[in-house]
């Protein structure tokens, strides 16, 4: 009933949270004060902390949101812990870009000593986040929702591996089209990896027509691309002269430009 | 509605009190557990949801006019002729709505920089769906471009709230001379200009109101090499701090048709979004087809001649070249069908459709972020 009233108290304290602003801290201390209440049952916390951990990463506080849904996961309670588990995963990924190894065998550990594991819907999640940030091999899904993160995961891993053809097997045609540049570079380096210089109409092309001056790392690229595609050979100095620019610019498409080196 | 939802709560407590045998309140203690803690179910946000609700109250009880010419104080002397006449009656007046031309000595700043939905608001804009422009949509789709699978690859949740918040927050000033120029000839000053941009988009996705000098429109700003694969990457990150969330995994599980009662309450939302100067984010699931999931914005919505509400969806899949024709002639579906779920053109039938929970928050944070602004521009709040 306590937890009750609480959230009925919430409702009517929150409109004086988000208005007076510097939302975290009044958030926080509804929640604080009201778990440090004495009697507080551990499950009433649980579901406080679960709460406030969810507020505080739809607002982007994630080490906030990370803190509260640790204080949850720690209290000895039977309640279902799934939605800790995975937001934890999505906040590492959010912070760093990255999923440790840790983290999510701490979460499949839990999934499967509650058999959550069996829910298809956990099933298909935990695969996505395998196959996306550790499985080197095997069957991967590329549709759906989590489809093309798995998909742009796999095509870097293939490009650092210099599996091109099967990289480029991986992408439509059909769906580089009104897409963005560094898309359509994508598909322009794969091809000219797999077909080699046939004077392939380029995707890229229109934009180094529209801005011929620009030093930015794509059109410089997509120069080098239009150079070879024209049946000249890459200089050391054309090749030097894109990664230059991609470190300055835009380090992580590096893994792209390093096509450059093997283009025959 | 936030009384409203109050009423729900306290009469589910009443009547929990009364049907349960447990006269230590346990039945109302797990049906308040079962709110809280529905991963794949619903899962709500209590404390963002009820403050939207608020702001909602507010702004039912004291609309503004849409639209305010004032006289100016001071009258330009020695007019001739019917140009002279015409520059003359444009200087002399200024436009007394929110972001309007005024001085706070003309209009006053609660007309300028209103509280609440109204500072959404643009003098430029007769409609929030006016926004749904080429112009003012990213210069590059989402993905599609195959069937029913390739339809929900992309990044389109990313897509979805990178472009609402440029619509929202984006102050678009092509005459502006700004800092460092994208078109010098000098390569360190480009190099410069692409930094300078950079840190004005960051600024964006952080939901604070930007100026963006020398730049006609999002459409532009989306197309400049170097800005292009960057706004990308931000609508990638985007996606996946949404969709890799527990919040987000929910909708991707709900293949079930929506009941009538439920299909309703969420146009009733949408709709009301609408008429509170926004175009609401949501995310749907098709019909039986798990993870076949798709989030755009929503434009408008019309009444037919039968009074059934239809919703005119911005879809981010659509080629770029098709966005004007589609605003106009609402071409992208979304009606209640007769068995009471949801169809989309295009889709067919729907499984689960919500608005996306970023929605609510992101509004709240920018509300507050544009009166800021606003008051600090126009010189109110002091």
């Amino acid at each position: 009933m306590k937890l009750f009233l609480l959230l009925i108290l919430l409702v009517f304290q929150n409109t004086f949270a988000f208005e007076s602003n510097k939302n975290v801290a009044a958030v926080e201390k509804i929640f604080l004060e009201e778990i440090k209440k004495k009697n507080s049952s551990d499950e009433d916390k649980f579901l406080l902390y679960n709460l406030a951990g969810r507020e505080l990463y739809n607002y982007k506080f994630y080490d906030k949101s990370l803190e509260y849904y640790e204080k949850a996961l720690k209290l000895n309670v039977t309640s279902d812990k799934t939605e800790a588990y995975i937001n934890l995963l999505a906040i590492e990924y959010a912070s760093s870009k990255s999923i440790s190894k840790k983290t999510y065998n701490r979460a499949l550990d839990y999934f499967t000593k509650t058999k959550k594991i069996e829910d298809v819907g956990i099933k298909k999640y935990m695969n996505f986040i395998n196959t996306s940030f550790f499985s080197e091999g095997g069957t991967k899904d590329y549709q759906g929702f989590y489809g093309e993160f798995t998909k742009q995961s796999s095509i870097k891993r293939l490009i650092a591996d210099k599996k091109y053809k099967e990289a480029l097997s991986l992408i439509n045609s059909k769906s580089v089209e009104d897409r963005d540049l560094s898309t359509k570079l994508q598909y322009d380096f794969l091809r000219s990896a797999v077909m080699g210089s046939q004077k392939l109409d380029l995707a890229c092309k229109s934009k180094v027509d529209a801005y011929p001056n620009s030093i930015a790392w794509s059109i410089e690229a997509c120069k080098a691309l239009i150079k070879y595609q024209g049946g000249k050979k890459l200089s050391k100095n054309d090749i030097l002269n894109v990664e230059k620019a991609v470190k300055d610019q835009e380090s992580s498409r590096l893994y792209l430009v390093k096509i450059l080196g093997d283009l025959k | 509605m936030r009384r409203a939802n109050i009423i729900n709560i306290l009469s589910l407590a009443l009547l929990l009190l009364f049907t349960s045998c447990n006269q230590d309140m346990l039945g109302a203690g797990y049906a308040v557990k079962n709110l809280v803690s529905k991963p794949f179910q619903a899962v709500g946000n209590y404390l963002s949801d009820s403050a939207y609700e608020d702001l909602e109250e507010k702004a039912s009880k004291a609309p503004i006019p849409t639209e305010c010419w004032v006289k100016r104080k001071s009258v330009l002397p020695g007019m001739e002729g019917i140009q002279n006449i015409t520059d003359a009656i444009r200087e002399n007046v200024c436009s007394c709505v929110p972001w309007g031309s005024c001085s706070v000595d003309e209009c006053p700043c609660s007309r300028m920089c209103p509280e609440g939905f109204e500072i959404f608001k643009r003098p430029d804009l007769k409609k929030m769906s006016d926004l749904t422009t080429r112009d003012n949509s990213l210069s590059f789709r989402n993905g599609g471009g195959g069937g029913d699978i390739e339809a929900t690859q992309g990044f389109c949740w990313g897509h979805a709230s990178v472009t609402s918040k440029f619509n929202r927050l984006a102050f678009f000033d092509e005459n502006a001379k700004p800092k460092y120029s994208l078109n010098s000839k000098d390569r360190s000053e480009q190099s410069k200009a692409l930094s300078y941009y950079k840190e004005l988009i960051d600024n964006i996705v952080d939901n604070k109101p930007t100026k963006f000098p020398g730049i006609k429109n999002l459409r532009e700003l989306s197309g400049v090499p170097g800005l292009e694969s960057y706004i990308a990457d931000k609508v990638a990150h985007s996606w996946a701090n949404r969709a890799m969330s527990t919040q987000g995994l929910s909708v991707g599980l709900a293949t079930g048709a929506m009941k009538r009662e439920e299909s309703e309450k969420f146009f009733k939302v949408i709709k009301e979004k609408i008429d509170n100067n926004q175009q609401p984010q949501i995310v749907f699931t098709k019909k039986n087809k798990m993870m076949e999931t798709h989030a755009v914005l929503v434009s408008d919505y019309i009444i037919d001649k039968n009074g059934k509400t239809i919703l005119c969806i911005r879809d981010n899949n659509r080629y770029r070249s098709r966005i004007d024709r589609t605003k106009e002639s609402c071409s992208d579906r979304m009606v209640i069908n007769s068995d009471g779920g949801v169809y989309y053109s295009g889709w067919r039938d729907l499984g689960g459709v919500e608005l996306a929970f970023n929605d609510n928050p992101d509004t709240l944070t920018q509300i507050e972020n544009l009166k800021d602004h606003c008051d600090k521009e126009k010189g109110c709040g002091q």
